[in-house]
């Protein structure tokens, strides 16, 4: 990893944010960096523990190297750049400039991690790895934001990766079989060092548990399309099996009637369904440095892998680790790792829960009357039956259809 | 093998109206369950296991360039 102090150079060092972020920066590094001034966008600000204050357009990129404590960083960096700042140039947002920074004085290795929610978990779970963090840095960038095909591309985060990728001892990310996501990760893999090595992941949808979500790519599945190409998000992932019994005017009563048999989906199709799915990961493993189908194949029914088509829960990530320590030879981290809770990562997310007839033909043995489902609503998460939380999906599914008649 | 490529571009998902599409790729209709699927159906069916190296956006753009792949493997 390469110095980042040598980046700094003789510049001053400015931090951006005089609030709690700035306040306990300065706290931190205060003995260890010759911090001069502190600013921010307000024309007058208190000042850190009686910091010297300037405005920050009496900043010279010349003069001043930038450290950016503020909750506004992505506006600042925009702010920056189209005055020709270089971001991780000539300014660096705080937590950044810690992972290279200690990163550099303790001889760490760095990992940037390039991908979407399940790669930005699994580089979460390594940070708490305590052994772990001694000898890497992690520093993680939403695939969305820095791919040209991302939905959430934006060119100044694409400038900020493109100018530390050249300090990374490793490159993570998943494994691309999207055309897309092929040519950028391509593109990306085009600038790294020659001592840096790309660590590929196993991954892909889920689909075995939940047969009635038809939709070819998740994306698909969120929206419903109206008028004029607008789309309206869903609530949660669609279910084509709800949307059919309420077009055809199915009462709630007679929908939770049917979808509570064991027998109401056909053993062949959730088969078949299950088998494409392990299929699609036993392709991505060839394609991948750390390999997870044999994992999902061998305990998809003893314990609960995933909380919807595209989010594994703890289980599995917890499993997802354990082969990147191995892949990295960091075994002297596993013990840590048996021992750690990472439920709270997943609060956010909501559990789509499965049919009582797919938990019988796959025989999904984690899965009886009582289990509960994490329930996300407008009010707040409740953790609900099968039953409780069908019955407000199907009471949402006839508000959708109602609300479309106007879209 | 070209009706054949048909039947598993359409099972995998792509309208039969795209099938001769000059790129599958600019048109947006091919994605990466998509691919996924097209590469598992061409596999079982002609009993070939493509590299992983062949998995790239280059074999996919149409079905012509699929065949291509597909005879690759079979010359092999």
């Amino acid at each position: 990893m390469l110095d980042l102090l040598a980046k700094v150079g003789n510049r001053r060092i400015i931090l951006w944010g005089t609030g709690n972020t700035g306040n306990a920066f300065y706290e931190k590094y205060r003995n260890d960096l010759d911090i001069y001034a502190c600013t921010c966008n307000e024309k007058e600000f208190k000042s850190i523990a009686g910091l010297k204050t300037i405005q920050w357009d009496e900043i010279d990129r010349q003069i001043d190297f930038i450290i950016v404590c503020s909750i506004y960083y992505e506006e600042i960096r925009r702010q920056l750049m189209v005055r020709g700042f270089e971001v991780n140039v000539d300014f660096i947002k705080f937590d950044i400039f810690e992972e290279l920074y200690e990163g550099f004085r303790e001889n760490k290795k760095l990992i940037l991690a390039i991908g979407q929610c399940e790669i930005r978990e699994m580089i979460t779970a390594l940070k708490r790895l305590k052994n772990f963090k001694k000898y890497y840095s992690m520093i993680y960038y939403n695939e969305r934001g820095i791919c040209e095909h991302g939905d959430l591309f934006d060119w100044t985060l694409l400038k900020e990766f493109m100018n530390i990728i050249g300090m990374a001892d490793y490159i993570m990310l998943p494994s691309a079989i999207s055309p897309q996501a092929k040519y950028d990760f391509q593109y990306i893999k085009s600038f790294i060092g020659d001592k840096c090595s790309v660590i590929t992941i196993s991954l892909f949808n889920f689909d075995s548990y939940w047969p009635q979500d038809i939709a070819r790519e998740r994306s698909v599945n969120k929206y419903y399309m109206m008028q004029k190409n607008m789309k309206l998000p869903a609530y949660v992932e669609r279910d084509q099996v709800i949307e059919k019994l309420v077009d055809e005017n199915y009462s709630v009563k007679k929908i939770m009637e049917l979808i509570s048999k064991e027998d109401y989906f056909k053993k062949e199709d959730v088969m078949m369904n299950h088998q494409n799915s392990l299929k699609r990961f036993r392709l991505t493993d060839r394609l991948s440095d750390v390999k997870i189908g044999d994992f999902i194949e061998s305990n998809y029914n003893l314990v609960k892998l995933y909380c919807d088509r595209g989010h594994f829960n703890q289980n599995l990530l917890r499993e997802y680790v354990r082969r990147i320590l191995n892949y990295l030879g960091a075994n002297e981290s596993l013990v840590e790792l048996q021992n750690m809770d990472f439920e709270d990562m997943f609060m956010r997310i909501n559990e789509l829960p499965i049919y009582p007839s797919t938990a019988a033909i796959l025989n999904l043995e984690w899965i009886n009357r009582g289990t509960l489902y994490r329930q996300h609503l407008y009010s707040g998460i409740r953790t609900v039956t099968f039953e409780e939380y069908m019955e407000t999906f199907i009471e949402y599914c006839f508000a959708v259809k109602k609300t479309l008649q106007f879209c | 093998m070209k009706t054949e490529l048909e039947n598993i571009l359409m099972e995998c998902g792509i309208e039969k109206d795209d099938l001769n599409c000059q790129d599958f790729i600019k048109a947006g209709v091919m994605d990466s369950m998509m691919v996924a699927d097209i590469v598992i159906a061409i596999e079982d069916r002609f009993c070939i296991e493509i590299d992983g190296e062949d998995i790239v956006p280059e074999w996919f753009v149409n079905i012509l360039t699929i065949e291509e792949l597909v005879n690759k493997y079979k010359n092999i």
